[in-house]
C-alpha cells in the first residue's frame, strides 16, 4: 500500500511540471499581450510599450521565462499578477474559499439526497419511484447548467423573490473575513445568526445549480452498484441464511455506497472548475473560476501559470486520494493496478 | 426597618436608573444605527488595485482616485472645466513652460491602522506623487510592478522636465515644450496626490506596497476594506476639505453583469448602478421606484477605414461607404436611441466643436456612383473587424457589423465580419492588419487635443491609436500648432479648421456620441453625472 | 449483432433515445425545407415577437423572433445542424486521435506508452474548461476551433479506453497465434484487434457526442464558442441573457433544445452500454 502510494505520488511531479509547461506555453501562444490590454484604446508609442514589457519580464526568451517561473515556483513564489500587481498566491487564496464553500455545499447536499434516492430506487426496482429516479437523474446528468441557473434565477429570485439574485452576502452585513468561508465567518461575526441565514440564502441557488450533475451521478451510481451487489452470491446467501432484509441492505449498501461517493468526489473536482466557471459567472460569485477566465482575457500570464499549477495539484491529489480509496475499499483491485 | 426601607428605596432607585440607562443606551444605539447612512453603488467590475497611477480603467479610478484621492486641480462636477483642488490657485508663465501651483493649507490625510499623519498636506506630497512615476531611480518607482500606463501613454515623462519645490506650499512644474492641455492633465486620475509621509513610513517598515493596497489620500472617503471581486467599503472623511460627505458609509458592490445589476436595483440591493444596459432603460423608466438620469457623453464611436490598404486609399471610396451606412438605423437598433448621430471626430460637449459640419447623409445611389467613379463599379470584397467588447460608444459591435454588412451589400461591397478577443484585436489593429475596424474613444480630459491629436495625427500612427493610419500633413500641423498655443480663441479656430479637413478626407465613418446613463433608487438625492462617466459620491445623500 | 439488437430493443429508453437522435438528424438534414424563414434574415419590423402561446404573437413566427427580428424557430432548426455537426466532428476528432494514440500506447508499451499516458494525465490534470478557453483564445473563436478545443479536452478518455482494450485483447489466443505466424504490426493491431474494441469505443463516442454538444454550448455561453450570426444554441442563449425578463423565450427555448439533444444521446449511450458491456449483460 505504501509502495503504491509512493509510486503514484512520484508520478505527480512530472504531471505537474507538464501541466505548468502547457499552461505557460498556451497562454503565450494567445495573440495580444498584457501590456496592450492594459493600454486599451489609447495604444502607446512602441518605445513605451517595450519598456513596460521589459518591466514585466515578458521580453525575455521564452525558455528563460519558463526557467525563472519554475525556479521561483519551487521557492513558493508564483510571481505577481500583471493586472493587480499582487502576488498570485495571495490572489488565489483570497478567492479559493468562495469556490470551495460553494463546491463543498453542493457536494454535501447532492450526496445526502442522491444516496437515499439511489438506494430506494434499487430496492424498488422497476417501480414508479425507480423510473422517476432514473428519469430525473438522466435529465440532471444532461443539464446545461448555465441554462438551469438562469431559469432558477428568473423563477426564484426575480419572480418569487425568495433568494437573492447574486453574490455571497448582503452588503449590509459586515463580516470580517477570518477563514474565508462565509458560513463560518458569519457565525463568528457580530451579526451572527442573521448573517449566517443571509449567507445560506445566497448559497441556495448556486449550490443547486452546481450540485445538479453530482446528484444525478450519485443516484445513478448508487442504484446500479447496489443492484449489482444485491445480485451477487454472498448477498443471496446472506438472505438465504435468514438475515433481515434491512441488515443486508444496510451493511452492504453502506459499504458499497462508498464507491459512488468517492467517484462523485473525484468527478466533482474535474467538473468543479467547469461548473464553477459557469455558476460563478451567473451568480457573480467571487471565486476562482471567474477570476481565471478574466485573467485569460487580460493575458495575465503569471495568474494563468500559477492558478493552473494550483488547480492541477488539487486535481491530481484528489484523483490520487480517490484511487487510494478504491484500493482500500477493494483490496482485490490492487493486483490490477 | 427604616434603614431597610431606605435600602429598599435606594435599590428601587438604582433599579430604575439602571433600567433607564439601559433604555437610554438602547435608544442611543438605535439612533446611531439609523444615523449611519450606507450608500451602495453596484459597480461593473473589480478595481485592479487602489493606486490610480497604475491603472487605466474606470472601475479602478472610481474606487481609488475619485473616492480616496484629490488632484491639484479638479474637474468641476458635471463639466469638463478645471477648478481648484489641492492647489488653491495657479499661474502659467508667458512662454507657457512653467506652471506654478499654490497649495491649499490645512488639508489632512486619512489615517488607518498602519499610519497616522503628523503633518498636513504640502509640497513634498506633490513631488512624491509625480517623481514616483517620472524618475526611474525613485525608491518607489519599481514598487507594484512600476508600470505607470497613463502617465506613459500621455507622454508625461517627456513633457515634464522638472518639478521644483519653491516652499512648503508652492510647487513649480517646468515643461520641455508648450503643452496647452497640461492643466487639464493635472486633473486626471494619474495626477492624484499621495502622502509622502505615509510612503516614507511604509518604506521604513519594509512594506512599501501597502501604499498601493491600503491607500491613504485626502479625498471624501476613507478606505476601509476590500473583499476581492465582491465589496469595497469606505467611511466618510469627517475632515474632508470640501465638507464631510452626507452619507456615512459607502459600499461598492461589484456586479459585472448589467442585467443582474438591474435586478439588484429592483430588489433594493443597490442604490445606484453603473452602466445600465440600453435595452433595460425603458423598463427602468417605467418603474416608479427607479430614476434614470442621463447626460451627453464625452465619447465617439466610429468605423475607421485603413487608408493605407486596398480600395480605402481612395477618398471617393471612403466617402461612398460613408453614404452607404444608414447610421440612423444603427442608433435605433444598437444604441436604442440613447445616442446622438456623430458628425465630427469629437463630441459637441467639447469646446471648438465645429457645428457647421454636417456628416454624410444616407444615399446608397450616390454611393454607387462614387464607387464607380473610383473604379469599383461592381463594388469589391473586404473585411470589417467588429468590436469584441461592449463599450458605451458601441454597445454591440457584432450586431452593428451585421447591419453594416447588409448596408454595404446594397452598393455591391461584400464584407466579411471578423472579430478577435480584446487584446488580440488591439494588437492586430495597432499593426494595421485591418481593412475596416470599429473603434471608439472616451475622452480623458475634455481637451480637443485628446481626440484630434490622439486619434488622427501622423504621430499617432506610430503609437497605434490612429486606426485609419491616416497621416494628413495639413491636419497634423493644425493640431500641433493648436497644442503649442495657450490662447483659447486661436486654438478653437485651428481645431475647427482641422475638423473641416477631417470631413473632406473622411478617414472614418463617424457613428455616434453615446449618452451616459445611470439608474438609481428614487431615494438618492444630490447625484450628478460626470461627462467622463466617473462616479463622485461626496455630495450624494439618501432620503 | 442480432443479440445486440435484441438486447438493445429491450431497453425502452435506448429505443426512445435512438428515435430522438434519428428525428433530430432528419431535422438537421432537412433544415432548409423545414424552416419557414432564412435563419439569418432580419425582420426589422418584428423585433422580439413572442411565441404563439403568448399575447402579441404573429402567425408567421411560430416561436417568435429574437432581438434583431430573426425567426426563432428557423434559428433553432438550423441550430440543430450546428450542434449535431459539432457533436459529430468532436467525436470524429477524439476517436481518430484517440484510436491512434491508444493503439500505439497499448501495442508498444514501454516508454512510448508512458509518454502518451503521462501526456494524457497532464491533460486530465488541467481544468478542462480553462484548457478549452485557452485553446479557443489561441485559435480564435469559431466553429472549427470550438470543435478542436472540445475534442482535445475529451481526448484522454478515448485514449484510455482504447489502450485498455488493446492491452486486454493482445493477451488473447488469436493475437498470440497471428503473432506466431509473423503478422505485421498493422495486421495485428489494426485489422485483428481494433475491430474488437468497437464496443467500448461506440459507447464512448455516444457519450462524447453529448459531452461535446454540452461543452460547445458552454463555450458559446461564455461568448467564446461559435460566433453569431451562426445560430448555435449556447451562443443564442448567451446573447439573449439581457432579455431574460422582457423576452424569456429567447433563453428558455434554446436551452430546452440543448437539454433534449443531450438527453437523447445519453439515453442512447446508456442503452448501448447495457447491450454491449458484458459486465452489465450478466445481471
Amino acid at each position: 500500500m505504501l509502495f503504491v502510494f509512493l509510486r503514484k505520488f512520484l508520478l505527480v511531479i512530472p504531471t505537474l511540471i507538464g501541466a505548468s509547461l502547457i499552461a505557460f506555453a498556451l497562454i503565450r501562444l494567445v495573440p495580444g499581450d498584457p501590456v496592450l490590454n492594459l493600454l486599451g484604446e489609447r495604444g502607446g508609442n512602441p518605445q513605451v510599450v517595450a519598456e513596460m514589457r521589459a518591466k514585466l519580464g515578458i521580453d525575455k526568451p521564452l525558455a528563460e521565462q519558463y526557467w525563472i517561473f519554475l525556479k521561483n515556483a519551487l521557492h513558493g513564489d508564483l510571481g505577481d499578477s500583471i493586472v493587480s500587481n499582487r502576488p498570485v498566491a495571495e490572489e488565489f487564496w483570497s478567492r479559493f474559499p468562495a469556490t470551495l464553500e460553494l463546491a463543498g455545499v453542493s457536494l454535501v447536499w447532492s450526496i445526502l439526497l442522491g444516496l437515499p434516492l439511489g438506494i430506494l430506487a434499487a430496492l424498488r426496482r422497476n417501480s414508479a419511484l425507480d423510473y422517476s429516479v432514473i428519469g430525473v437523474s438522466l435529465i440532471g446528468y444532461s443539464m446545461p447548467i448555465f441554462w438551469w441557473g438562469l431559469i432558477l434565477v428568473i423563477v426564484f429570485s426575480v419572480q418569487l423573490g425568495w433568494f437573492p439574485v447574486s453574490g455571497r452576502l448582503s452588503v449590509f452585513f459586515e463580516v470580517p473575513p477570518k477563514t474565508g468561508f462565509l458560513l463560518v465567518d458569519s457565525l463568528l461575526s457580530e451579526e451572527g445568526w442573521s448573517a449566517f441565514v443571509d449567507a445560506v440564502k445566497h448559497l441556495v441557488l448556486p449550490s443547486i445549480v452546481l450540485g445538479t450533475i453530482p446528484l444525478a451521478v450519485m443516484a445513478r451510481m448508487t442504484r446500479s452498484s447496489l443492484l449489482e451487489v444485491l445480485g451477487e452470491d454472498y448477498v443471496r446467501t446472506a438472505k438465504a441464511k435468514g438475515l433481515s432484509w434491512f441488515r443486508v441492505v444496510y451493511v452492504h449498501a453502506l459499504r458499497n455506497a462508498l464507491i459512488p461517493i468517492v467517484t462523485v468526489v473525484g468527478l466533482m473536482v474535474g467538473a468543479l472548475l467547469t461548473g464553477a466557471v459557469l455558476t460563478e459567472t451567473i451568480f457573480s460569485w467571487p471565486g476562482i473560476g471567474r477570476w481565471l477566465v478574466k485573467s485569460v482575457e487580460a493575458r495575465d500570464y503569471p495568474v494563468i501559470q500559477g492558478g493552473v499549477l494550483y488547480l492541477a495539484f488539487l486535481i491530481v491529489m484528489v484523483n490520487l486520494i480517490v484511487d487510494l480509496t478504491y484500493l482500500w475499499i477493494y483490496p482485490r483491485m490492487r493486483s490490477r493496478t | 426597618m427604616v434603614l431597610g426601607s431606605g435600602w429598599d428605596d435606594g435599590g428601587k432607585v438604582m433599579k430604575i436608573t439602571f433600567v433607564f440607562s439601559i433604555l437610554f443606551v438602547l435608544i442611543l444605539m438605535t439612533v446611531q444605527v439609523q444615523a449611519a447612512k450606507t450608500f451602495v453603488y453596484c459597480s461593473e467590475g473589480s478595481p485592479s488595485g487602489f493606486n490610480p497611477q497604475l491603472a487605466t480603467d474606470g472601475p479602478t479610478f472610481n474606487a481609488s482616485s475619485h473616492a480616496i484621492y484629490n488632484t491639484l486641480v479638479e474637474f468641476k462636477s458635471g463639466t469638463t472645466e478645471v477648478e481648484a483642488g489641492l492647489a488653491e490657485s495657479w499661474s502659467i508663465s508667458k512662454d507657457g513652460l512653467t506652471y506654478i501651483f499654490k497649495l491649499r493649507k490645512g488639508v489632512q490625510f486619512h489615517s488607518n491602522a498602519l499610519f497616522k499623519p503628523t503633518r498636513n498636506f504640502n509640497a513634498d506630497d506633490v513631488l512624491f506623487s509625480f517623481n514616483r512615476q517620472r524618475l526611474s531611480n525613485h525608491p518607489y518607482n519599481k514598487i507594484s510592478g512600476g508600470n505607470y500606463e497613463y502617465f506613459a501613454s500621455m507622454d508625461m515623462g517627456k513633457i515634464i522636465k522638472d518639478i521644483v519645490k519653491k516652499d512648503d506650499m508652492t510647487v513649480e512644474f517646468h515643461l520641455s515644450q508648450r503643452e496647452a492641455p497640461f492643466l487639464a492633465n493635472m486633473a486626471m486620475d494619474f495626477a492624484s496626490i499621495f502622502s509622502s509621509e505615509y510612503a516614507d513610513a511604509m518604506l521604513k517598515a519594509k512594506t512599501p506596497e501597502k501604499v498601493d493596497t491600503d491607500p491613504i489620500g485626502t479625498g471624501p472617503f476613507v478606505f476601509k476594506s476590500y473583499q476581492k471581486d465582491t465589496l469595497i467599503r469606505y467611511t466618510a472623511n469627517p475632515d474632508f476639505f470640501n465638507g464631510k460627505p452626507k452619507i456615512d458609509k459607502l459600499v461598492f458592490s461589484i456586479t459585472p453583469d448589467a442585467s443582474v445589476r438591474f435586478q439588484k436595483l429592483k430588489v433594493g440591493e443597490c442604490h445606484l448602478i453603473a452602466e445600465p444596459a440600453p435595452q433595460d432603460i425603458d423598463s427602468m423608466k417605467s418603474n416608479n421606484k427607479i430614476r434614470v438620469v442621463e447626460t451627453e457623453g464625452l465619447n465617439v464611436g466610429y468605423l475607421a477605414f485603413n487608408t493605407r490598404r486596398g480600395p480605402f486609399v481612395k477618398k471617393e471610396v471612403r466617402e461612398a461607404l460613408n453614404m452607404a451606412f444608414n447610421r440612423k438605423a444603427y442608433l435605433e437598433a444598437i444604441y436604442m436611441n440613447r445616442a446622438v448621430l456623430a458628425q465630427n471626430p469629437m463630441p459637441p460637449t467639447i469646446w471648438s466643436y465645429n457645428e457647421k459640419i454636417k456628416g454624410f447623409d444616407y444615399n446608397p445611389e450616390k454611393a454607387k456612383q462614387l464607387l464607380a467613379k473610383a473604379g469599383y463599379p461592381k463594388g469589391f470584397e473586404t473585411e470589417m473587424w467588429t468590436l469584441p467588447v461592449s463599450r458605451p460608444y458601441n454597445p454591440s459591435g457584432k450586431k452593428m457589423g451585421e447591419m453594416m454588412q447588409a448596408d454595404l451589400a446594397k452598393i455591391g461591397v461584400k464584407v466579411k465580419l471578423v472579430s478577435f478577443d480584446w487584446p488580440t484585436y488591439l494588437e492586430k489593429s495597432r499593426k494595421g492588419e485591418h481593412q475596416m475596424i470599429q473603434m471608439g474613444w472616451i475622452g480623458d480630459n475634455g481637451d480637443p487635443d485628446n481626440f484630434l491629436n490622439m486619434l488622427l495625427s501622423c504621430n499617432s500612427v506610430t503609437s497605434g491609436s490612429n486606426l485609419a493610419r491616416w497621416c494628413n500633413k495639413k491636419f497634423s500641423s493644425l493640431v500641433e500648432m493648436a497644442k503649442q498655443t495657450s490662447d483659447i480663441k486661436k486654438r478653437t479656430e485651428l481645431y475647427k479648421k482641422a475638423q473641416e479637413i477631417f470631413k473632406e478626407e473622411a478617414p472614418w465613418a463617424t457613428l455616434a456620441y453615446a449618452r451616459v446613463f445611470r439608474a438609481m433608487s428614487v431615494d438618492v438625492v444630490g447625484y450628478q453625472l460626470q461627462p467622463f462617466g466617473s462616479e463622485l459620491f461626496e455630495k450624494v445623500d439618501l432620503k | 449483432m442480432i443479440e445486440f439488437w435484441y438486447l438493445f430493443r429491450q431497453n425502452k429508453g435506448a429505443v426512445v433515445g435512438l428515435a430522438c437522435v434519428l428525428v433530430l438528424a432528419v431535422i438537421a438534414l432537412l433544415a432548409p425545407w423545414l424552416t419557414p424563414h432564412e435563419p439569418m434574415t432580419v425582420f426589422g419590423d418584428a423585433l422580439k415577437v413572442p411565441p404563439f402561446w403568448q399575447e402579441g404573437a404573429q402567425a408567421r413566427f411560430l416561436l417568435g423572433t429574437d432581438d434583431l427580428g430573426r425567426d426563432l424557430l428557423s434559428r433553432l432548426i438550423y441550430g440543430s445542424r450546428v450542434s449535431l455537426g459539432i457533436g459529430f466532428f468532436v467525436v470524429a476528432f477524439m476517436t481518430f486521435f484517440g484510436v491512434i494514440f491508444g493503439v500505439i500506447a497499448g501495442s508498444f508499451e514501454g516508454w512510448v506508452d508512458s509518454l502518451i499516458m503521462r501526456s494524457m494525465d497532464i491533460l486530465m490534470a488541467l481544468p478542462s474548461i480553462l484548457l478549452s478557453i485557452v485553446v479557443v483564445a489561441v485559435l480564435g473563436p469559431s466553429l472549427v476551433n470550438t470543435v478542436i478545443a472540445v475534442g482535445i479536452v475529451s481526448l484522454p478518455s478515448v485514449v484510455r479506453v482504447v489502450r485498455a482494450s488493446v492491452l486486454m485483447e493482445k493477451k488473447k489466443n488469436y493475437v498470440i497465434a497471428s503473432k506466431s505466424f509473423g503478422a505485421s504490426w498493422f495486421r495485428i493491431y489494426i485489422i485483428n484487434i481494433l475491430p474488437n474494441c468497437t464496443a467500448p469505443l461506440l459507447i464512448q463516442a455516444t457519450f462524447g457526442f453529448s459531452d461535446g454538444i454540452l461543452s460547445a454550448a458552454a463555450l458559446g455561453f461564455l461568448g467564446l464558442g461559435v460566433q453569431p450570426p451562426i445560430p448555435e444554441w449556447g451562443t443564442m442563449l448567451s446573447d439573449a441573457r439581457s432579455y431574460m425578463e422582457s423576452a424569456s423565450w429567447l433563453v428558455t427555448l434554446p436551452g430546452l433544445c440543448i437539454l433534449v439533444v443531450v438527453v437523447a444521446f445519453n439515453l442512447l449511450g446508456d442503452g448501448l452500454r447495457d447491450a454491449l458491456d458484458p459486465k452489465v449483460k450478466r445481471t
